[in-house]
């Protein structure tokens, strides 16, 4: 794992501290998991935008759209920002009227037990929940730095090395759920079981 | 000034007016009292949320709302603040109320066995030092372990391993004591506000040292490039921040005299650490005098409590523990005593503001896989062969 998500981490952990002492236990599962939909369903809204970072030039090559990583993911950060603001006022009506719709590789219908249970109480819910939060935050996160190097003229695969450190096989690279599950295999997976540490019971 | 905390505070107090009651409530207000500061501006909030919920009921928006502004200008409070080494986002403190249960859970497997063992063997010429050591019963801590395995918290791991450690059970005590040095050893700490989460971070990096050694902290550097002194900076870190959050409780006595130990004890690593030209064994003076006369506001008295101010004394008079024919710090240093002990303490506080600079940053976090190779390493240095099985 080459690349640094100690800031990501720590804004995640930061997040979920003050929620914790903002919501109540009955509403606190729900609560992280509507933030984990709000960022994926924008993050699945944008996923052409996303996808556009990675163009062929006509003649061969990959287009180069921005000089430095750094500029292709304040873009990208712009896009997504500019993105969540759209779909912060039509979240609740997706979550209830298309819970069982994948969003990447999940469905808020899925969660439905575990939100069940931690609005009882369950520890054990409330942290896969708020795992969950941090992976998906991480994760999300890491496709936009994807796309980023994507802009500087990497192939899909390269722009994934340069990030993980490790080259895989040439792949079908243009869902968001298959994207989704190869960055959380090589990079947050492995970087959350280095740096995670669950929390107290609520 | 952190911009994004001020415009957080800025937003939510421009929020208020979107609540229809507010301005009138306001205008009322500030004409009966002033607004100052962050408790004048609780004041005003609680006053508002009375005033509110005896007309009708707050919606859920609203409540969130008023939660928010507490929370905005704690955030605010500590995000600018020149001294965060003392201060208590109190919108952070963790909820610890199982701790009260596990605490007397604790208490009922002691078995009120006592027992004296020898420390510091040689420090002093005619005084002699012992730590008490309260019989636990190994089933029942065992059990105890088993109820709070998953409780995540830095004070309960820490509790459990020390009796496991000095029963020299390393193996199984040294697995305790790494859960809660994964807390200590990472920034962010969830427990950065809690008291007893820091305390116990700061007690589990102090235990980490001593199982660790010379030898052990050598090994680890093979393979941790800077380890020794990144594990000093944090020992010294919690240790203040125990002392400068704690405001003279008993818990800042054992901090005060541990960090003047660990300060004493890697002095070289030390004069690295606090920089050129300052002598570590300022800060021994100034911190077991300032043990002492938190001790003495604490109305403790006694043979140990005054060896603190003996030890501070001492250490100024002879440059040492024991008395000898040099003239010590009183000699060099051009300065008394209590003005050592007055640098030392504005000194530290500076360091402890700058270390927790590079622990916001990072600097000081180590990774799961680094955090099992301490423990491994400390674990080696300490194993005796055994057949325990459990903790008894």
């Amino acid at each position: 794992m080459r690349i640094d998500l100690r800031n990501q981490l720590a804004e995640g952990m930061n997040n979920l501290q003050a929620w914790r002492s903002r919501y109540s236990k009955s509403e606190y599962g729900e609560k992280v998991l509507l933030n984990v939909f709000y960022r994926k369903y924008s993050t699945l809204f944008m996923w052409d935008k996303i996808q556009n970072s990675f163009q062929k030039k006509m003649f061969g090559g990959n287009k180069v759209l921005w000089s430095d990583f750094n500029e292709g993911f304040r873009e990208m950060m712009t896009l997504y920002q500019n993105q969540s603001m759209k779909t912060q006022p039509i979240l609740l009506q997706l979550l209830s009227e298309k819970s069982s719709n994948m969003v990447g590789s999940v469905s808020y219908a899925g969660f439905a037990d575990k939100i069940k249970g931690a609005s009882q109480g369950n520890n054990a819910d409330i942290e896969e929940i708020e795992f969950t939060y941090l992976h998906y935050l991480l994760n999300d996160q890491l496709i936009l730095m994807w796309s980023a190097f994507g802009g500087t003229g990497l192939s899909k695969i390269d722009a994934l090395a340069q990030m993980s450190g490790v080259i895989i096989a040439e792949t079908d690279m243009s869902e968001y759920g298959k994207v989704e599950n190869i960055i959380g295999q090589l990079c947050t997976g492995p970087y959350l079981h280095e740096n995670y540490n669950p929390l107290p019971p609520l | 000034m952190d911009e994004t905390v001020d415009k957080g505070l800025q937003l939510s107090l421009g929020l208020l007016f979107s609540i229809p009651e507010f301005e009138d409530f306001y205008k009322n207000y500030s004409q009966e009292k002033k607004i100052e500061a962050k408790n004048g501006l609780f004041l005003l909030i609680e006053s508002f949320r009375e005033n509110l919920s005896q007309k009708r009921e707050l919606s859920p928006e609203e409540d969130i709302l008023l939660k928010h502004i507490f929370e905005c200008t704690e955030n605010e409070i500590y995000a600018n603040s020149a001294l965060k080494i003392s201060i208590i986002n109190k919108f952070q403190i963790p909820n610890e109320d199982f701790l009260k249960e596990f605490q007397t859970d604790f208490q009922a497997i002691k078995t009120g066995d006592l027992s004296f063992e020898e420390i510091n063997k040689g420090k002093y010429k005619t005084v002699k030092e012992y730590i008490s050591l309260h019989g636990v019963d190994g089933k029942g801590l065992s059990e105890l372990y088993e109820k709070y395995k998953d409780f995540n918290h830095p004070y309960i791991y820490d509790l459990i391993s020390e009796p496991i450690i000095q029963a020299k059970n390393y193996s199984n005590g040294i697995a305790v004591l790494k859960k809660s040095l994964k807390y200590a050893l990472r920034y962010p700490n969830y427990f950065w506000h809690s008291l007893r989460g820091v305390d116990a971070c700061a007690s589990s990096l102090y235990r980490i040292q001593f199982l660790l050694g010379y030898d052990g902290f050598r090994e680890i550097e093979k393979s941790i490039e800077n380890f020794e002194i990144k594990l000093l900076k944090l020992i010294f870190l919690y240790l203040s921040r125990v002392i400068y959050m704690s405001e003279g409780n008993l818990l800042s006595i054992d901090a005060y005299s541990n960090r003047a130990r660990i300060v004493r004890d890697y002095s070289y690593q030390f004069m690295g650490i606090f920089g050129i030209g300052v002598i570590p064994d300022i800060q021994y003076i100034s911190d077991k005098y300032l043990a002492y006369t938190t001790a003495t506001k604490n109305n403790l008295v006694g043979q140990p409590f005054i060896q603190l101010m003996w030890d501070s004394m001492k250490m100024y008079r002879h440059g040492s523990h024991i008395p000898n024919n040099s003239g010590g710090y009183q000699e060099t240093e051009d300065a008394t005593w209590m003005e050592l002990v007055q640098r030392g303490h504005l000194r530290s506080i500076n360091l402890s503001e700058k270390i927790l600079k590079e622990f916001e940053n990072f600097e000081l976090n180590f990774t799961n896989s680094e955090i099992d190779l301490i423990c491994e390493v400390a674990l080696k240095k300490n194993i005796i062969t055994t057949h325990n099985s459990g903790f008894a």
